[in-house]
């Protein structure tokens, strides 16, 4: 019933689920925007992972298996997640951009306002949408693993992938950084 | 001039993977070989999933129970070993273990979304921001012409005290000041050398009956330095 026969040690779970740790606890901070939610509902994952293990047939599958209980445990119980949309503005990239711009040479800071700026037009997507592009752009998951985590039709996936993209271009159209700097 | 940027490439410069505390790691490790344990005793045969229901870990518990360790620890050296440890031994307990704790809420100051509760370049703005939530109000200075540029604050719990930390920037780096009423605090200022831990900086001084405490990645010069700027302005 156990992944892989025998329990050999590359088939426990700390050996198949564990070293996609991060990447769930990725998926849950950009979901959430809050590290210890994350920390949470990572924790609770992994709990809800351990005692699903079995239901796991293959290992190749392991990161988007966990992904999926992770995704779910992001949106159950603490409350969907758009309803814990932040009041202040979400710093989403290494808070090194924030610092002594003016230190910096002028790409620089063209390039941090641009990130900024891109971080903030993800975060105004609606739920649906950014969730499929954190997917697919953060954790560079594929459509048939981004279909097997959110259960949605893989059409689906990709529609609204190209929408995300569409609505994030489009804000980032407008503004004067993205393109040529002026 | 420059050429138009690549949108994947953007959002994943914008949003960089995290990696999970390594609290969580170990966590999650012990779990995993816990549950091994259990199925190779013959829990298998029970179909019964592992119980849901189990103590979240508190948020920072093992900080705290770092800390409490080292003040157990302390406690015990000091009233079993006054005659064999030095009192100076038993403080030195007490400040690594708040040093760990700094430095622990520095680096997940660094986190996504988790560097300040204010942000602002502004000190007229950061100061008033601590009015009602601190028990104190921080000496905020713009110190942006010695190269410390003013970039935020916010609360931070350190050592049972409630704390105001600012956020300064060095370059690249942050520099977190974190402090709080100290009554032990001498008025006038004084200053210990930087400490190193695990890569970061800290440095402690006090002034004004408080207890400051500096924080960064930066070098220790850097950190002197700072000091020095904050205190003369």
């Amino acid at each position: 019933m156990h992944v892989g026969d025998g329990a050999s040690e590359q088939s426990s779970f700390e050996h198949v689920v564990l070293p996609h740790l991060d990447a769930g606890y990725t998926l849950a901070l950009h979901l959430l925007r809050d590290a210890q939610d994350a920390e949470d509902v990572v924790q609770d994952a992994v709990l809800r992972a351990l005692s699903y293990f079995h239901t796991l047939r293959d290992v190749r599958e392991a990161r988007a298996w966990f992904l999926a209980i992770v995704r779910r445990e992001c949106y159950g119980g603490r409350g969907s997640v758009s309803a814990r949309m932040p009041t202040v503005s979400y710093e989403s990239a290494a808070p090194a951009h924030l610092i002594d711009a003016a230190a910096s040479p002028e790409d620089d800071i063209q390039r941090t306002m641009l990130l900024e700026r891109v971080a903030a037009a993800i975060d105004e997507l609606p739920e649906r949408l950014r969730e499929v592009l954190l997917l697919r752009e953060v954790q560079q998951c594929s459509y048939q693993e981004i279909a097997r985590i959110t259960g949605l039709p893989i059409g689906t996936v990709m529609s609204r992938l190209s929408r995300a993209r569409a609505q994030l271009a489009a804000v980032l159209e407008g503004s004067v950084d993205v393109g040529d700097a002026s | 001039m420059s050429k138009k940027p690549d949108l994947s490439e953007l959002i994943h410069q914008a949003m960089p993977p995290a990696r999970a505390p390594q609290s969580l790691h170990a966590w999650a490790r012990a779990r995993a070989r816990d549950a091994e344990a259990g199925r190779d005793a013959g829990t298998d045969a029970d179909p019964q999933p592992m119980p849901i229901v189990i103590v979240r870990r508190k948020a920072l518990s093992w900080r705290r129970a770092l800390y409490a360790a080292g003040l157990v620890a302390a406690v015990l050296i000091g009233y079993t070993g006054r005659s064999l440890v030095s009192h100076r031994a038993t403080t030195q307990l007490a400040q690594d273990a708040l040093v760990a704790q700094l430095v622990d809420d520095h680096v997940q100051s660094l986190l996504p979304g988790h560097l300040m509760d204010v942000q602002s370049t502004d000190q007229h703005t950061v100061k008033p921001w601590f009015i009602g939530r601190a028990d104190f109000a921080p000496r905020v200075v713009k110190l942006d012409s010695a190269g410390f540029p003013l970039v935020g604050g916010r609360l931070a719990y350190v050592d049972g005290h409630q704390a105001a930390a600012l956020v300064y920037g060095r370059r690249k780096h942050v520099i977190n000041l974190f402090m709080w009423r100290d009554r032990g605090a001498a008025a006038a200022a004084s200053a210990d050398e930087p400490m190193q831990r695990a890569g970061y900086s800290v440095l402690h001084w006090t002034a004004d009956g408080l207890s400051l405490w500096a924080v960064t990645d930066a070098s220790p010069a850097d950190l002197m330095a700072f000091r020095d700027a904050y205190m003369r302005e």
